[in-house]
């Protein structure tokens, strides 16, 4: 015996729905019952009696909808035309602005405009600079960076390294020279050694030896490892970098200058291209104390970090020509 | 250089005018084709013909703020309306607000000497009627009804705006389709 397949009563009545909805006749099956059909019958009325807006209601929430559409985009009239014009502008602009700086960065990495820059910049910004607290100092030393620097290095005169005496140095040296008369207790002088000039050219020898140093490096030390107290005075050419790091920097005063007292700067100078000090100095962590008369720089530093600022500020006090 | 210049910003001008006219012909077309199904939805779920007005003005006014962030097609269009539609018809629930629409209403309340049409009297009659018996209907089974006469969605859509199961919705309906006609015809008796 063969069973009529079972209708899903409700799926037939959405059928029938969305037939009404779309202004068709439903059309139900036979064996569905009379409140099946009397339900569709209601949903028929249902649908004739669709609620609608009045006219009136409608037409003013348009004009309402319109006004305020043109009011929201009211900035692209006409009117707006310095609004317009920078939108019309600002892409050209930002674009040539990058093409600028790029032809401009190019520029200034060859290196006759890369000198030319930095001729600008250190006559801006001067030889010592610092600016709070992540700042460095700016120390002029242009060979350092241009590799002048390690290529004269090979050339040190064969007497050097010697002892010299304060007079030789001083006939070498164009200016004055001055030595302090105060050291903290313990202290006495280790060696007194010439800074190379090193802008002579490198293969005259001659001229190396006859003036071919920019001022001096004094070492003072008390014998341990870490008592060094290190002098320099040089007349300054060029530009270099004095790297501070995260080291804290403090404006003093020395001999009515101001100065820097950097207090554990970790200089990242190549001990190899470092002829003075180099077997000395612990160049990782020192304190220093920067500053300048007229166009000599002066750079006081330690090793002996338990050395306070008091004590380097009574040593440079103290500095004067020697008899 | 400058004749150059100037001629782009006119025709950038030019541009942006004829952006703003196809902008204002997209959101009438958009109006004119789902103000009455949004009207209907409504009046299904309040009480009076006034309430409806001002929730549809206020879900205009809704789709209107929002109609720049919208970019996608019409389908989603309409998925998005009745989103709006339903969180607004939820929200009048929950606050029963006066009608704050008064520029509005200015311009299109019923005391203007405008005439309202015999048909939308007759038809408000009876709706009002279908309404009373409605609401005492349970919550999802009133939202279903007014989602498929007053959108005309079908069962499937419904399923997906109430996040329910299709089969579900069609039962439901059907459910919903009986009480309410017998609701009726008892009232009648």
């Amino acid at each position: 015996m063969r069973t009529r397949p079972a209708i899903d009563i409700d799926r037939e009545f959405s059928k029938n729905l969305d037939q009404i909805l779309q202004g068709e006749t439903a059309e139900a099956c036979n064996s569905v019952s009379e409140e099946y059909r009397a339900t569709l019958e209601f949903a028929e009325m249902l649908a004739r009696n669709k609620p609608f807006p009045r006219p009136v209601f409608r037409d003013g929430l348009k004009r309402l909808l319109m006004t305020k559409l043109g009011e929201v985009h009211r900035p692209l009239r006409p009117t707006a035309g310095v609004e317009s014009g920078w939108r019309v502008y600002w892409r050209p602009a930002l674009a040539a602005s990058l093409v600028v700086c790029f032809l401009v960065g190019v520029f200034l990495a060859l290196p006759p405009a890369r000198g030319w820059a930095q001729g600008v910049i250190r006559a801006v910004i001067g030889k010592l600079m610092v600016t709070g607290e992540q700042t460095w100092a700016e120390r002029v030393w242009p060979e350092f960076e241009s590799g002048e620097y390690e290529k004269n290095y090979e050339r040190v005169p064969e007497d050097w390294p010697r002892r010299w005496t304060l007079d030789e140095l001083q006939e070498k040296i164009d200016f004055p020279l001055l030595l302090p008369s105060y050291l903290p207790p313990g202290y006495r002088q280790d060696s007194l050694i010439p800074i190379p000039l090193l802008s002579l050219p490198a293969d005259d020898e001659q001229a190396q030896r006859q003036f071919s140093y920019r001022g001096i490096q004094v070492i003072y030390s008390d014998g341990s490892p870490n008592g060094t107290i290190c002098l320099n005075e040089e007349k300054l050419a060029g530009t270099k970098r004095f790297p501070v790091g995260q080291a804290g920097v403090r404006e003093v005063v020395v001999r009515r200058e101001p100065a820097v007292w950097i207090e554990g700067a970790s200089l990242t100078l190549k001990k190899s291209g470092f002829p003075v000090g180099q077997t000395t100095r612990n160049l990782e962590a020192m304190n220093v104390l920067l500053w300048e008369e007229g166009d000599i720089s002066f750079e006081l530093s330690t090793t002996d970090l338990e050395l306070p600022l008091e004590e380097m500020l009574k040593i440079a006090e103290s500095m004067g020509e020697s008899d | 250089m400058t004749r150059f210049l100037g001629k782009r910003i006119l025709r950038r001008v030019e541009s942006d005018q004829e952006r703003e006219r196809e902008r204002a012909l997209a959101f009438e077309g958009l109006y004119e084709r789902y103000v009455s199904q949004v009207y209907a939805y409504v009046r299904y779920r309040v009480d009076s013909a006034a309430e409806a007005e001002d929730l549809t003005a206020a879900i205009f006014e809704r789709v209107l703020a929002k109609i720049e962030t919208f970019r996608s097609d019409e389908p989603r269009f309409a998925a998005w309306l009745w989103r709006i539609a339903r969180n607004a018809a939820i929200d009048h629930y929950r606050k029963q607000r006066l009608r704050q629409y008064l520029s509005l209403e200015e311009m299109v309340s019923p005391a203007s000497d405008e005439p309202l049409p015999e048909e939308w009297v007759l038809c408000e009659e009876r709706v009002r009627e279908i309404r009373a018996h409605l609401k005492t209907l349970a919550g999802r089974e009133q939202e279903i009804i007014a989602l498929k006469f007053g959108f005309g969605l079908t069962n499937r859509r419904i399923a997906e705006v109430l996040r329910m199961k299709e089969s579900t919705v069609g039962s439901t309906l059907h459910r919903a389709m009986i009480k309410l006609r017998r609701k009726m015809e008892e009232e009648r008796k």
